[in-house]
């Protein structure tokens, strides 16, 4: 085979198996995964939120990813007395996950990302590990990051 | 002549400097990339120690390994120089003005290492054609200066500097004085 022959079929290997990825699907089902968590995390939360003891707000940031590009995810604001908790996306393009919001308090930020559909906690202490994200977790989270 | 110094016989070079930099630059951007590519179902944790992180995360350490990189390059190029310097007072029948001159540098300060200023102005006084990329090379090393301690400061450089530039001004310079580049 000449070194043409080689190049080549080489590059018309790599052009009939990099599979295409459709970024826009790929976005809309990242924002369509954060309407889930927040929905979620207002079901867990809403015994609290008709006593009143918490309130949502939300607003509008701008990601830019690309070669996604840029596109507008909401950030949820939990507000509880003079304290306010964000869930802020951070990206679904991510290494070894689909998603990642960090968990943004007065105290400290906490990470969770969206794996094969579901979201974890990500903990660093010092290996990297992940627990389910759940009502119970959020309460541990909500104790750690809320001062 | 007897030197003040032993000279170690297995320097890092600027090759050894640039493949070490080639090698972190890669592992970092095929993980990058792997974040791009993972379908939304089932992705795989490719490394632990950058589990999570998001492109702009992948910016920072790229831009850290770029620091890194640079900082070691022009420390590799200052001991290329400097032993240059060294084999040249060593011999023993100098016959070229610029060993000449290095000589007498190296007599003159016998109690002290030798200034890397002092020989890189030798350079410029000796081989004008080389004079424009010794004062590219002293930006370098004030921007190593800079990374050395700490990056405290808002910087001053003129122009940017990372490990292809820094090849770039260092494998000119050592072309134009004839200090070997390995």
């Amino acid at each position: 085979m000449s070194k043409k022959d080689g190049l080549d079929a080489f590059l018309r290997s790599k052009a009939s198996t990099e599979p295409e990825i459709d970024w826009e699907a790929r976005k809309d089902r990242w924002i369509s995964e954060i309407t889930k968590l927040y929905d979620q995390i207002k079901e867990w939360l809403s015994p609290l939120e008709k006593d009143e003891v918490v309130r949502y707000s939300t607003l509008t940031m701008t990601l830019q990813e690309d070669p996604i590009g840029s596109y507008q995810v909401d950030v949820l604001m939990l507000l509880v007395g003079k304290q306010r908790v964000e869930f802020r996306p951070k990206g679904t393009l991510i290494v070894g996950a689909n998603g990642r919001v960090d968990i943004q308090g007065p105290r400290a930020m906490r990470t969770i990302v969206l794996q094969d559909g579901r979201w974890l906690i990500v903990e660093r202490s010092p290996r990297v590990k992940t627990r389910p994200f759940d009502k119970d977790s959020l309460e541990t989270v909500l104790k750690e990051v809320m001062a | 002549m007897t030197l003040q110094i032993s000279i170690r016989r297995d320097q890092t070079t600027i090759e050894d400097m640039w493949n070490y930099y080639g090698t972190v630059r890669d592992s970092i951007v095929q993980s990058a990339e792997s974040a791009k590519q993972n379908p939304l179902e089932g992705a795989g944790l490719e490394d632990p120690r950058l589990f999570g992180s998001d492109l702009g995360d992948m910016e920072k350490l790229l831009d850290e390994a770029d620091k890194q990189a640079s900082f070691f390059i022009v420390a590799a190029a200052e001991a290329g120089i400097l032993v240059d310097f060294y084999k040249r007072v060593a011999m023993k029948k100098p016959k070229d003005s610029v060993t000449r001159a290095f000589r007498n540098i190296h007599n003159t300060r016998s109690k002290g290492r030798v200034r890397l200023e002092d020989v890189l102005d030798t350079w410029a006084a000796e081989i004008p054609i080389a004079k424009a990329d010794i004062r590219l090379f002293k930006g370098a090393l004030r921007f190593r200066h800079w990374l050395a301690h700490g990056r405290y400061w808002v910087p001053k450089f003129g122009r940017a500097f990372d490990p292809t530039a820094l090849v770039g001004i260092v494998t000119r310079l050592f072309d134009k004085i004839g200090v070997p580049n390995d």
